[in-house]
């Protein structure tokens, strides 16, 4: 089912005219190591304004990635293979880098405590709710 | 080497003098037969020197050596003189020169032979030193009395005092003396003094003494309360059978002989002391020489009270119906008084401990009745410490290549549980003095341990308590290692249980949520793809798809949390429990003294009890609000749900708490539920943490 669906959600290419809109959008870096995922939120984003600049499959290039593309947002999935994501947040701090974070996971925040409020992300949205709106919403709120 | 030729040239020495006080024995000997006046106790005094002897051959420093040769030549020197005065004054009057002389100087010879008994063989014993440079002034004190005694004896004017030399004038004497006799008697007044003194330096460094030199002491005891015990049968026996005429009854002879010459055990026992010779075997010479010695003077004792007592009121001492009467009551009362007699002398020799037999009676009676099988080995390290007397006795059970200390006497919480690796030979374990090996039908299941105090050494005695304890030990040793395996195996079932639920929620959230979590964006992707003019009954089944998955992927989130949380494993049970309280129905709050992780098994357990509790208080409390405690201290882990609900839950109707409950059994916890109508319910759950970190490692 999936790979069918992939298949035929994978031709989609974002409008001309989305991708100019973009040219003003929000830039986002996207963190996780499902590939499959990381398409989809792209394709998912894109189609509603983002401009998604990176994307990474860990927190090591992750860090290095958010580096130098500084984007607008960092789309970050709590578990990565190699460290996890609320160190990355951490790291990302510590360099004082300008990027704001956004925490995801499927599982929901509950699953994590106190640990997604007392990290610097601006919030946390579970993976199948993943929207542009969401994430809107929770910069919104942050700023 | 100094010391050695040193050593060796004393011995020599002590050769020569023993072979001098052997020959003066000897002319003794010669010369009594001559005169008709043979002193077997006189000849028994040998005993001394030849003592002294094996003392100084063996350990040529030991001055106790020649004070028993000192004593000797004393005796020796009594002996000749004595027959010499004998021949002289009563065979062969004016035969032989200075016969008085003779007697002069045999009549101060009580003052050194008595003195250095008393005084200086008391004082070195057993290791030929004072106790303490104190005890000197006495040594000194009695040595003036005893040498002035001698002195002033020897010099004293006059008729010499003895009746077996009647009118024999001192031909040493000086007349000036008479008029300080005073001084003689300051002299002869030192000796007692001095003796006192002595016996007193004895007693105390009995109290002070253990293991060998107690041992030593032990010895001369009871040689010394043997002689005592037999002077005073000896005293009621010539009571009894008063002498009739010429000579004693037989009987009286025999024990009033068996009694005087039971003098000579006093130097055999010194030997034996110092020389170490079957030393160990004292505990049981006491308490044998104690039961028949009682035995004997209690037989005596009916004898003299009913033939001798009733035989004289009626006048009639040879009647044998009182001899009969006496028999049967002996006969009756035998067994009884033994008995009694028997606990006294063990209390007398083995103190507070137990005796090796009482040890394995009672152990094998605590076998045979309900003891919980975790009591038996700390009763068997108890048993074992008592009856070896040891200052600490160890059970370790072999568990697969090293063995694990199981109890301990004097209990101690902090060495519990100390694993070694199986030593190649089971009696060299770490802190024993001696270990025993405790086998199965040849199997190795643990090893029995005593540690001594200080100075003091394992004797054959303990040796052979330890070696039956531990024949009778292989069957308890066994059960305690099944349960103990049973035990473990439940941990490692419940570890292992815990370890499959985690990789499952682990796989359930790598596998199958993302795909679904990839399906529902792809839906929505799709969804805003699909024109709503001319797509509009895709667009809504689209939205049903994602509302229908979205639901999905709750109920799988859900059931990968029931499985094993997340939170729980990452964060551990304090977070955890702070999680399950917010998704609580009835409002719940955490109390939490928690530092660090504690171990999975632990954790899980607590999480679960927690979590299934939760459930019920939603379910069937009524409360309005509950409290979640939790604390980790002293090793224990303590964890409480309070609810404020209707109270009255019946842990033992359905609720999943009653699996719960084989799992904290599982991980060697309790878990108990008040729950009083109309008071709320209080679940209790304790776990130790310490012991099961091991198991879990």
């Amino acid at each position: 089912l999936v790979g069918c669906l992939e298949s035929r959600v994978s031709p989609l290419e974002p409008s001309s005219e989305k991708r100019q809109d973009a040219a003003m959008a929000m830039t986002v870096l996207i963190v996780d190591d499902h590939p499959t995922f990381r398409s989809f939120a792209r394709d998912l984003l894109e189609s509603e304004g983002f401009e998604v600049i990176g994307e990474a499959e860990d927190g090591a290039s992750a860090i290095e990635a958010a580096t130098s593309v500084r984007p607008d947002l960092v789309l970050l999935d709590v578990q990565l293979p190699d460290i996890s994501g609320f160190e990355v947040v951490e790291r990302l701090r510590g360099d004082d880098l300008p990027s704001a974070v956004v925490l995801t996971s499927s599982r929901d925040a509950s699953s994590y405590g106190d640990q997604v409020a007392s990290s610097g992300a601006i919030g946390f949205i579970p993976k199948d709710e993943l929207s542009g709106q969401g994430l809107r919403a929770l910069l919104k709120e942050a700023s | 080497m100094e010391a050695a030729a040193h050593a060796s040239a004393t011995r020599r020495l002590a050769w020569g003098a023993f072979i001098a006080v052997a020959l003066s024995y000897a002319v003794g000997v010669v010369v009594e037969v001559v005169s008709h006046s043979v002193d077997l106790f006189g000849v028994f005094t040998f005993v001394f020197p030849l003592a002294g002897m094996f003392v100084l051959d063996r350990q040529p420093k030991n001055r106790i050596g020649w004070i028993l040769m000192a004593i000797g030549m004393i005796a020796a020197a009594s002996a000749i003189l004595r027959s010499y005065a004998i021949y002289g004054l009563r065979l062969h009057p004016g035969s032989l020169p200075g016969a008085d002389v003779a007697v002069a100087m045999l009549q101060p010879l009580w003052a050194p032979l008595i003195g250095i008994i008393g005084i200086h063989l008391l004082l070195l014993f057993p290791e030929g030193r004072l106790p303490s440079p104190r005890w000197r002034k006495v040594a000194w004190l009695g040595s003036v009395g005893i040498v002035g005694t001698w002195i002033f004896i020897t010099l004293l004017p006059g008729i010499i005092d003895d009746p077996a030399f009647p009118n024999v004038r001192n031909p040493l004497g000086i007349e000036a003396l008479r008029s300080v006799i005073p001084v003689l008697f300051a002299f002869i007044g030192l000796i007692p003094i001095s003796i006192v003194a002595s016996a007193v330096s004895l007693v105390l460094r009995f109290r002070r003494s253990k293991g060998t030199l107690r041992l030593q002491h032990k010895w001369v005891t009871a040689a010394a309360a043997t002689v005592a015990a037999l002077y005073a049968l000896q005293m009621v026996v010539s009571v009894a059978w008063p002498r009739k005429g010429a000579g004693d009854p037989l009987v009286v002879a025999i024990v009033q002989n068996v009694a005087v010459f039971s003098f000579v055990l006093i130097p055999i026992s010194i030997g034996f002391a110092i020389l170490r010779y079957r030393l160990y075997d004292i505990d049981v010479v006491i308490n044998k020489t104690v039961v028949y010695g009682a035995m004997a003077a209690f037989i005596t004792a009916v004898y003299v009270a009913i033939v001798v007592g009733i035989g004289r009121t009626i006048g009639s001492e040879r009647n044998i119906g009182l001899s009969i009467l006496a028999t049967a009551l002996v006969a009756v009362a035998f067994q009884p008084v033994r008995e009694r007699v028997r606990r006294l002398a063990n209390r007398l020799v083995y103190g507070k401990r137990a005796t090796p037999y009482d040890v394995l009676s009672e152990f094998s009676g605590g076998m045979s009745h309900t003891v919980a099988s975790e009591e038996l080995l700390p009763r068997m390290a108890r048993a074992v410490a008592e009856g070896t007397g040891a200052a600490r006795a160890d059970v370790w059970l072999r568990v697969g290549s090293e063995l694990v200390r199981e109890a301990g006497w004097p209990e101690d919480e902090e060495r519990r549980k100390d694993a070694v690796p199986v030593p190649e030979a089971a009696e060299t374990v770490v802190g024993s003095d001696r270990a025993v090996p405790v086998r199965h039908q040849g199997e190795l299941l643990g090893v029995i341990g005593v540690k001594k105090s200080p100075g003091e050494t394992v004797t054959p005695a303990d040796e052979k308590l330890l070696e039956d304890l531990a024949s009778q030990a292989g069957l308890v040793l066994r059960n305690v290692r099944l349960i103990e395996e049973l035990k473990t195996s439940r941990q490692r079932l419940v570890t292992a249980q815990d370890e499959e639920r985690r990789r499952l929620e682990r796989d359930l959230h790598d596998g199958a949520q993302q795909r679904l979590v990839a399906i529902s964006l792809a839906l929505r992707l799709a969804r805003g793809l699909a024109d709503p003019e001319k797509d509009g009954p895709l667009g809504e089944r689209l939205d049903q798809a994602s509302d229908e998955l979205g639901r999905a992927l709750n109920e799988l989130r859900e059931f990968a949390r029931g499985m094993h949380p997340a939170i729980l494993t990452e964060r551990g049970l304090v977070p955890a429990l702070e999680s399950l309280a917010e998704r609580s129905t009835v409002p719940a709050s955490v109390e939490a003294a928690v530092d660090g992780r504690l171990p999975p098994a632990v954790e899980a357990t607590a999480y679960f009890v927690v979590s299934e509790a939760l459930t019920n208080v939603g379910k069937y409390s009524n409360a309005t609000a509950v409290i979640i405690r939790a604390e980790a201290a002293d090793g224990t882990l303590t964890v409480e749900v309070v609810d404020d609900g209707i109270g009255g839950a019946d842990p033992s109707r359905g609720s999943g708490l009653r699996g719960l409950a084989d799992r904290v059994a599982a991980v060697d916890g309790t878990l108990e539920i008040e729950s009083p109508p109309g008071h709320g319910t209080r679940l209790t759950v304790r776990v130790p943490a310490r012991a099961l970190a091991q198991v879990t490692a």
